[in-house]
């Protein structure tokens, strides 16, 4: 019987070339058995007739089929229902000869072949046979007999085809013109199903009372919210349908849906609903536990519950108060709405007993163990066990996020480590909670040149590079050990294999994108330091691949980029300092000078960027003024002594970026008042800050602005460099001066004014119509009132025809470390006159142009551009001062010589470079950072390996006296620096005799000699970065990982005395 | 259109009894009801499947795990009823589709020139 129905199957679609056919046959089903009166061989079957000579095709392929033409004839008869329509004439006599209880009998076990179903299809069986026709019937009354007999089953007939239906078939169903018309009516949301029940109700009613609704059907998908699909042959029926249900806005007029798109209408997406199944990862969609990890222990899928484990969210006090209260209109343990959620840790019976609730310890009922209930919550290994509904819960894809991963863990290795003492570190913690599912390498995607380690079967350990991915889940690999040949071997046999000191990018997870080198590697956890923040990043070996580029990490969060100042949902302001995947980093304004607030931050969590901070200042401690980019003196707080550059202003808080800080990227809020401004005249009074500021900015060009007549007299001290200083006396734009013009062009169009100042492409207008004077560009005032197109020849309008700036800049007496001069040279304006070559820059402190200002690279870069932008009109730097009509000089700021740079460890990443304009002058040398040259400390040089410099020799400095040593002579090793005889010559050097010999290989043992990172401690090496970094571990009971300039470590000759 | 009218006065599945989490939808012919009418009244269509009062066949041949909700009221005329294949069943509710049905899933046919 199976092979015969296999044939069956087979033969399905040979038999059945258009399924449509058959429906429309299948409808004419009575007509069809009228016609059929004539023929009895196939009376009871709904369209047998007429496909003698409409199915050639069927005819053909049954000359081509191979089975054997006996063969063909059984399976056609046994066939019944619908390809009996093949047989032949010649069958006729058959037919006949067997009989129609044979036919019979194979119904039967068309519908029911089920084995199990024995019984009643034997009953069945015979009650057919009861009822069924002798051969003296008549055709009409054969007829009638099958008719009855089967019409009761014709919709079992279609639904028990349908299993066979195949995508082919399905085609056969698409739309006809002739077919009623899909519209889409919008419905109140979350109704949609409500309003499908309700419409069917109404035309039952309808129905009932003589007046039928002419809609043919209605649909609601479930992932199309408000809006149902109504079938029907005209508009109007579906308006009159819906006319009265509360549910459907019936004033909406209903929307056609085009044929092509019918079908995507009805179809179920069902790529949407993936498996969730026993052991997936899910996550909670409603209430409490929101986005929630959690873990799918068993699942029914018949009634859609699936029970999860997830980490508690449990607010004892609040349960055992909403307990006390008799938990009325608030289920026991339920958050009030609008409550804050508690956080998410493991369940603690000791805490549930303090706030008297009433916990159980029970045994567990299927497996050894126990666990704790409260009321109707499960308890077990510090988790909550929770049933939902499989709606509420959406799988995650692939292996959740290392970290949450690991937060989830931790709660039953936490819980069970309270019963046995844990030994092994965090890590190897972690390895243990990871379950066997997550540390098997599954779902490792292998590239091209990975390198592999074999985990499995003979081959194991073998270690090989992947030559190939092949699509049967064969990886092809090239074993690294000479003299074996290529090997094809699975995917789940092998395993990324990394070791310390590898250059790696992480692909995905958490830390997507960064890269970084591995310190450390617990299978199957590698440790990385990344390069970009000098964090130590854990990620699973599967996420990693060999890559030698060097990541600047993220930099920017959706439109927002690092350092960026924030506006928060909270109506708090922060800035941002780092990005992670889908989070970031903030510190917030809530933060004091004892302890920075750091908030983590989705995307949904910021409001927006607040751009208008340069404009805003504040003051001091002492009432000075303080604005973006001047450096201050921090007095209190953790960082009490410290000094930073104002980066952003927000209200009466700063946001200083502090070099020697490590932490938040450097950044710190401190409020105003908790700083100096360094450099400062003396205290402006702020209840005249306008004023004195305004008569400051006298000296300035506002000065000449407003009074044409000064135009032209040297000036103390040019505008910024950069942005082009005005034309001077005699050029033939002078004569422009005071002109009246109208603009033509740009977002002042129509404005008049009068022009106050010329430069070859811009022009300054002071305004008629408001208290204000503004730049415009040549090209949008009138030619003939000087307007014209840019560039204009620069020596042609030099100011006040001295030397050409640039050649000014090379002048020996403007040494370029002077930072105007220095700024002069961005670029950006190479053509343009930078300043007044008169000016000496250092005469004026407040006239060092804003370039001057120290900024620090990796704050400005991302602006870097929009900084020196020439174009945003330079608007008085306080409105107050009405009548400033001249150049913002931009914030008044220290000089500072840039020097070279240095990298700083820890510095914000993204963006850091290498150049590092500023030490601030003045900076107490104990808190220059790490980076700072010269801080190595001569008091730790015992036992390194060192070069004297006089006479080149190398040693190991033995002892210290004062500021000489003495050094025991050897010879260069380049393995372990030096090497000392058995009877070494000693010498006594000065320190400034003495060069460390800095290590190179990985192992080396070696001292830290310089910094305030464990200064004096002894390690060994494990790496040297690109950026003349070394990654250090020391040695001793903490085993810190450490990264120093390369300077800071020397060869250590002797044992280490703290070595464990 | 009469004909059909009065055949849904007269011989329909029944209407839920609601629209909420209750519904199950059988296996056999998608038909969705509350698990209590089936138990009340069996499957229309399924009649073999003898579900009446019998709660465990009701749970065996029944899911709650279906997707969308048709109202079939003319499954003769109606092109979705047809494409669902209960063109043949009984006017009533149904389920676009049930768990484990993906032999109905609609595929784009290849087009060969």
């Amino acid at each position: 019987m199976a092979s015969k129905r296999g044939l069956e199957d087979d033969s399905e679609d040979e038999f059945n070339p258009g399924n449509a056919e058959d429906d429309e046959e299948d409808e004419d089903y009575n007509a069809n058995a009228s016609k059929q009166k004539q023929k009895r061989k196939s009376a009871f079957v709904d369209d047998a007739a007429e496909d003698d000579d409409a199915d050639d095709d069927e005819e053909d392929d049954d000359e081509d089929g191979d089975a054997p033409k006996r063969g063909q004839k059984r399976l056609k008869r046994s066939r019944f229902v619908d390809d009996i329509a093949a047989v032949d004439e010649e069958e006729d006599d058959e037919e006949e000869e067997d009989g129609v209880e044979d036919l019979i009998h194979d119904e039967g076990e068309e519908l029911h072949g089920d084995e199990e179903d024995v019984v009643p299809r034997l009953e069945r069986e015979a009650a057919f046979r009861q009822a069924a026709p002798r051969d003296d019937l008549s055709p009409e009354e054969l007829e009638k007999f099958v008719n009855e007999r089967y019409k009761a089953r014709a919709a079992d007939l279609d639904v028990g085809r349908d299993v066979a239906t195949s995508t082919v078939g399905q085609q056969g169903l698409l739309p006809r013109h002739a077919d009623p018309k899909l519209w889409v009516m919008e419905t109140r949301g979350g109704e949609e199903r409500e309003a499908v029940v309700k419409l069917m109700q109404k035309a039952v009613s309808m129905a009932a009372a003589g007046t039928p609704l002419a809609i043919t059907s209605v649909f609601a998908q479930d992932h199309l919210r408000g809006y149902i699909y109504i079938e029907a042959y005209k508009e109007s029926h579906v308006k009159d349908a819906v006319r009265g249900l509360r549910n459907i806005y019936t004033s909406k007029a209903p929307k056609l849906v085009p044929v092509k798109e019918m079908v995507d209408a009805i179809t179920v997406n069902r790529k949407a609903k993936a498996m969730i199944d026993k052991g997936s990862w899910v996550r909670v969609r409603t209430q409490q536990y929101k986005g929630d990890l959690a873990k799918v222990m068993e699942i029914d899928l018949a009634r859609g519950q699936a029970e999860v484990k997830l980490v508690p969210r449990l607010d004892y006090a609040a349960m055992a108060k909403a307990r006390a209260e008799g938990g009325a209109g608030n289920r026991f343990g339920r958050p009030a709405p609008g409550a804050v959620r508690p956080a998410a840790r493991a369940f603690s019976p000791k805490e549930a007993t303090e706030a008297r609730l009433p916990v159980e310890h029970l045994r567990r009922p299927d497996r050894e163990g126990y666990f704790y209930r409260i009321g109707d919550r499960r308890f077990e290994d510090g988790y909550l066990f929770k049933s939902y509904n499989v709606r509420n819960l959406s799988l995650e894809e692939g292996v959740p996020p290392l970290e949450e991963l690991q937060r989830f863990n931790q709660v039953g290795v936490a819980a069970r480590a309270a019963d046995t003492d844990n030994e092994g570190g965090e890590l190897a913690q972690l390895m243990e909670s990871l379950g066997e599912d997550e540390r098997a390498a599954g779902g490792t995607k292998f590239g091209r040149d990975d390198k592999v380690i074999v985990m499995e079967g003979e081959l194991k350990t073998l270690v090989g590079r992947v030559v190939e991915v092949k699509g049967d889940g064969f990886v092809r690999i090239m074993p690294i050990l000479e003299g074996l040949d290529e090997l094809d071997l699975p995917a789940r046999h092998l395993q990324k294999y990394f070791q310390a000191g590898d250059h790696v990018k992480v692909n995905s997870g958490q830390h997507e994108g960064q890269t970084g080198m591995v310190v450390r590697v617990e299978d199957p956890i590698c440790v990385l330091v990344s390069d970009s923040t000098h964090e130590e990043l854990q990620v699973f070996a599967r996420d990693l691949t060999e890559s030698s580029e060097a990541a600047t990490g993220l930099d920017s969060f959706g439109k927002y980029e690092l350092h960026d100042l924030l506006m928060l949902d909270d109506g708090s302001v922060g800035v941002l300092i780092a990005v992670a995947k889908d989070s970031c980093k903030v510190l917030t304004n809530k933060s004091t000078p004892e302890q920075q607030r750091v908030r983590v931050c989705r995307q949904l969590d910021i409001k927006r960027k607040i751009d208008n901070f340069r404009n805003i200042s504040t003051v001091d401690a002492t009432r000075k003024q303080v604005s973006v980019g001047d450096i201050v003196d921090i007095t209190a707080g953790r960082v009490k002594g410290k000094s930073g550059t104002v980066k952003f202003i927000h209200r009466q808080g700063l946001f200083l970026h502090v070099r020697e800080l490590l932490e938040n990227g450097g950044f710190i809020y401190v409020p105003a008042v908790k700083v100096r401004a360094r450099g400062k005249a003396a205290g402006l009074s702020a209840g005249v800050k306008a004023g004195v500021i305004g008569a400051t900015v006298g000296k300035s060009p506002a000065h000449f602005g407003s009074n044409g007549a000064s135009f032209g007299q040297p000036r103390p001290s040019g505008p910024a460099p950069g942005r082009g200083s005005f034309g001077g006396r005699g050029g033939p734009d002078s004569r422009m001066i005071d002109r009246m013009v109208t603009i033509m062009k740009g977002p002042l169009r129509g404005y008049k004014g009068r022009i106050k100042n010329v430069t070859d492409r811009e022009v300054r207008i002071e305004l008629e119509a408001q208290a204000r004077t503004v730049t415009v560009r040549r090209d949008q005032i009138p030619p003939e009132d000087g307007g014209a197109p840019m560039p204009r020849p620069a020596p042609f309008l030099s100011s006040g025809g001295a030397t050409p700036a640039h050649a000014g800049m090379r002048t020996p007496a403007y040494p370029t470390a002077t930072p105007k001069h220095w700024g002069g040279a961005t670029p950006m304006h190479p053509g343009m006159t930078p300043s007044h070559p008169g000016a000496t820059p250092a005469r004026d402190n407040a006239w060092v142009p804003v370039m001057a200002t120290p900024r620090h690279p990796s704050s400005e870069a991302p602006r870097r551009t929009s900084a020196w932008d020439p174009a945003p009109a330079p608007e008085p730097r306080l409105p107050a001062n009405g009548r400033a009509s001249g150049w913002e000089p931009g914030p008044p700021a220290h000089s500072a010589p840039p020097v070279t740079s240095v990298p700083v460890q820890g510095a914000a990443a993204a963006t850091q470079n290498t150049w590092e304009p500023i030490a601030p002058a003045g900076l107490p040398a104990g808190l220059a950072p790490e980076g700072a040259a010269m801080q190595v400390s001569f008091s730790t040089f015992e036992g390194i390996a060192v070069k004297l410099k006089d006479s080149g020799r190398f040693g190991v400095v033995q002892s210290i006296q004062g500021l000489s040593c003495t050094v025991a002579l050897g010879a260069e090793d380049p393995e372990k620096g030096v090497v000392l005889p058995e009877q070494p010559e000693t010498t006594t050097a000065a320190q400034a005799n003495l060069e460390p010999v800095l290590p190179k290989n990985k192992g080396t043992p070696i001292k830290v000699i310089g910094g305030n990172q464990a200064l004096g401690r002894a390690g060994e090496l494990l790496n040297v970065t690109d950026q003349d970094e070394v990654i250090i571990r020391t040695f001793g009971k903490t085993r810190e990982l450490k990264v120093l300039p390369r300077n800071f470590v020397a060869i250590c000759c002797v044992p280490s005395t703290d070595a464990s | 259109m009469a004909a059909a009218a009065h055949e849904l006065a007269e011989d329909h599945a029944e209407v839920p009894k609601e629209w909420g989490k209750n519904l199950v939808a059988c296996l056999t012919c998608k038909l969705v009801k509350t698990q209590e009418q089936f138990l009340d009244s069996g499957c229309e269509n399924c009649v073999t499947q003898s579900m009446m009062g019998d709660s465990d066949r009701v749970l065996e041949c029944t899911t709650s795990d279906f997707q969308g909700l048709i109202t079939v009221l003319n499954p003769g005329s109606s092109w979705t009823a047809r494409w669902l294949h209960v063109g043949k069943c009984k006017p009533g509710c149904y389920a676009l589709a049930v768990a484990g049905d993906d032999v109905l899933s609609y595929e784009e046919p290849e087009i060969e020139d």
